[in-house]
């Protein structure tokens, strides 16, 4: 899958996804999401938004969260809401 | 216990650490006796699994978790070949863990509070005779433990502030359901209540509690804790010494769906089972019971009046329906002006009116036009409406209406425990459950939950195709594809839609390209029901046979059997398999293209 914006291999919010979807951080990029990562379902939606929020201190309203389908998106929303540097 | 061992509990601090640690963990307890670990409950469970597996490694035991499917505990409890009986009953040590809730297994009963708390509690007797029974069932031959959760008290509350003052409230319910519970179970030797009430509480407790205070002041609770003790006194104060609120005037883009009707058209509103729409059903719940609350609806919303009625007409999952409202005013003045053509309308003074809106600018003008309005602004995030909505204490009411003081009567608890000890068959049970299957052609409307369903639906799925909504749309106006949806209740309540299947009709033949159930409704035979009106429709059209197949996946094994047990042959080389729609006028049971959509077990 080829992603608009390659992520830098210190890139914290691939790697929290990593971690919490337990694949090597190389195998993701922004274009990464439910269809393309065996474990990311619902319960792992979940466990991403938990850790989203202790890593980055925003916590997403159902509204945004249930339609977060790629690591770009969650970027974006992140970014939009405030958070600087992911 | 190994050096290695103690240093690897010690490193797991945190949640995040037991998580990351759980998968390796496993290898390395492989010289501990094993314990055989089933949890199934009425919501999802899967959470516990790394710190369960953790915990009971500390204890000595390795866990093998056995994953049960949610909401299913009749079955689970009660067929021969379920994951629970075939699992559990083997020579390694098992522990069966059920986790029940008020919101799921006695929801209806609890809607039924407190304008019938006596109807509540016979519906709530007979769901607790039911599941113990279907315990009893279990455990007669289970060598293990069977742990079942008591119930916390659920929030919001029926009667608000004064709930705990009433005997027909969530809380006096609630204890009732917690000794009728527990002596019913008492009958069992092998089973013992896990307080997962008490728990709860605990945790509250916690956060509230200050020991140190306490031995130094005499002062049991933190300041926080006292800050909310002031609080909540305050608002008995003045629910008994203002005037109440009597009306409850509500927005409707955003407040009681999300979207904007006027632009994202009633099926694009976001309202339904699934999130993020659930959470705008749970807010009208809430909404709905103020009326039993004693209050007054209105709505007043910037729209077109046409428009907010075709959401209220066409849409399937609103929880209010027009005549639960006493007066609205839906066009595109300020809503200052039309708050108080509402009060004379329903000739009462404006200063008993509350405004829920979303919107900050339209509760800024209504704040700055009408400061005597109580005006409730929604957050953003409308998981937290109703919390939001409560705790602005608007609501607050310390003395009952005269409608539901009339109502109030002396309860003498009916007992219905008759012979626990009675085994109760799977035959049984779905008979008591009065299921109603509704198969139809889905509408535009329906389409959106319809395409959810297809990319979310991992267990009972045919072949797991997953589609867009707009391959969807396009299939629904294929002529040479048939949409079927299906909407199943029961006693207990309306499970919504939660099955679709698929048919591509060639020329003389059929194929079942999609074929799914949501978890909440297996083990009801919704899918024999589903089968047999495709069948039937095949017939109407003249096709001899349904082709189909089992794509296996990691996750669809409920599916495996389904084509073998309904008449299909056995697979082809491709793993097609064949149903003569011709010879088949009866399906276990159920009889083709009949007009009755129960279902008789």
């Amino acid at each position: 899958m080829v992603s608009s914006s390659t992520p830098k291999k210190e890139d914290k919010l691939v790697r929290l996804c990593a971690g919490v979807f337990r694949v090597e951080p190389c195998e993701l990029n922004d274009s990464s999401g439910p269809g393309s990562v065996p474990s990311w379902e619902s319960l792992g939606t979940m466990i991403l938004l938990s850790a989203v929020e202790e890593e980055f201190g925003v916590r997403l309203p159902v509204t945004v969260a249930a339609r977060i389908e790629s690591i770009g998106e969650l970027r974006q929303v992140l970014r939009s809401r405030g958070v600087a540097d992911v | 216990m190994s050096d290695q061992r103690q240093r690897l509990f010690a490193s797991c601090a945190t949640l995040l650490q037991i998580r990351h640690a759980w998968p390796g963990l496993r290898e390395e307890l492989a010289d501990l006796p094993p314990l055989r670990v089933a949890i199934f409950g009425t919501y999802t469970v899967d959470p516990l699994q790394p710190y369960l597996g953790f915990a009971l490694a500390q204890k000595g035991f390795r866990l093998e978790w056995v994953p049960v499917p949610y909401n299913q505990l009749y079955q689970q409890l009660l067929q021969p070949d379920s994951i629970l009986n075939s699992a559990l009953k083997t020579e390694v040590a098992g522990l069966v863990v059920l986790l029940p809730r008020i919101e799921e297994l006695l929801s209806s009963a609890w809607r039924q509070l407190p304008g019938n708390a006596v109807g509540a509690r016979e519906v709530a007797a007979r769901e607790l005779d039911n599941l113990a029974r279907a315990i009893g069932t279990f455990v007669a031959d289970f060598s293990g433990l069977l742990l079942a959760g008591n119930f916390a008290r659920p929030a919001p509350l029926p009667l608000g502030l004064m709930d705990a003052s009433s005997a027909d409230g969530g809380t006096a319910f609630t204890e009732w359901i917690n000794v009728e519970w527990r002596s019913r179970l008492n009958y069992f030797p092998t089973v013992r209540l896990l307080d997962v009430a008490g728990l709860m509480a605990d945790e509250g407790r916690r956060a509230a509690f200050d020991t140190t205070r306490w031995h130094l002041g005499k002062i049991p609770f933190k300041e926080s804790a006292m800050k909310e003790l002031a609080v909540l006194i305050s608002r008995s104060a003045a629910a008994w010494f203002l005037p109440p609120k009597k009306v409850v005037v509500v927005d409707c883009d955003g407040t009681l769906w999300g979207g904007i009707v006027g632009e994202d058209g009633v099926e694009g509103l976001m309202l339904g089972d699934v999130a993020p729409g659930n959470a705008y059903a749970s807010f009208q719940h809430y909404i709905l019971g103020l009326l039993d609350r004693g209050f007054l609806l209105a709505l007043c919303s910037k729209n077109n009046e046409d428009e907010v009625w075709s959401v209220f007409n066409k849409h399937p999952s609103m929880v209010l329906k027009r005549e639960h409202f006493a007066a609205w005013r839906i066009n595109w003045d300020a809503k200052s002006a039309n708050l108080r053509q509402i009060a004379l309308e329903l000739n009462l003074g404006i200063d008993s009116f509350v405004l829920i809106d979303d919107d900050p600018a339209e509760c800024a003008e209504v704040k700055a036009q009408l400061p005597e309005v109580a005006v409730s602004q929604l957050p953003e995030d409308p998981a937290e409406f109703v919390e939001t909505a409560e705790s602005s204490g608007f609501f607050d009411r310390l003395t009952l209406t005269h409608e539901d003081s009339v109502r109030q009567r002396h309860y003498q608890i009916e007992r219905q425990r008759t012979e626990l000890h009675n085994k109760m068959s799977a035959e049984e049970y779905l008979s008591s459950l009065e299921l109603v299957v509704d198969i139809f052609t889905p509408s535009a409307a329906d389409l959106a939950r319809v395409a959810q369903l297809i990319n979310k639906t991992n267990q009972f799925n045919l072949t797991t195709l997953r589609r867009t909504e707009g391959e969807v749309r396009s299939l629904a106006s294929n002529p040479a594809c048939w949409l079927y949806a299906v909407n199943v209740r029961d006693r207990f309540g309306d499970y919504g839609l939660t099955g679709v299947a698929i048919v591509c009709r060639g020329r003389d033949h059929a194929e079942l390209d999609t074929f799914l159930l949501s978890c909440r409704v297996l083990g009801r035979r919704v899918e024999r029901k589903l089968l047999a009106k495709i069948v039937g429709d095949c017939r109407a059209q003249n096709i001899s046979h349904l082709r189909a197949r089992f794509v296996p996946t990691s996750k669809n094994q409920p599916a495996v059997n389904f084509l073998n047990e309904n008449g299909f042959t056995d697979p082809d080389a491709e793993g097609w398999q064949l149903l003569e729609v011709g010879t088949h006028c009866e399906l276990n049971g159920v009889a083709l293209g009949q007009a009755a959509n129960r279902i008789d077990a």
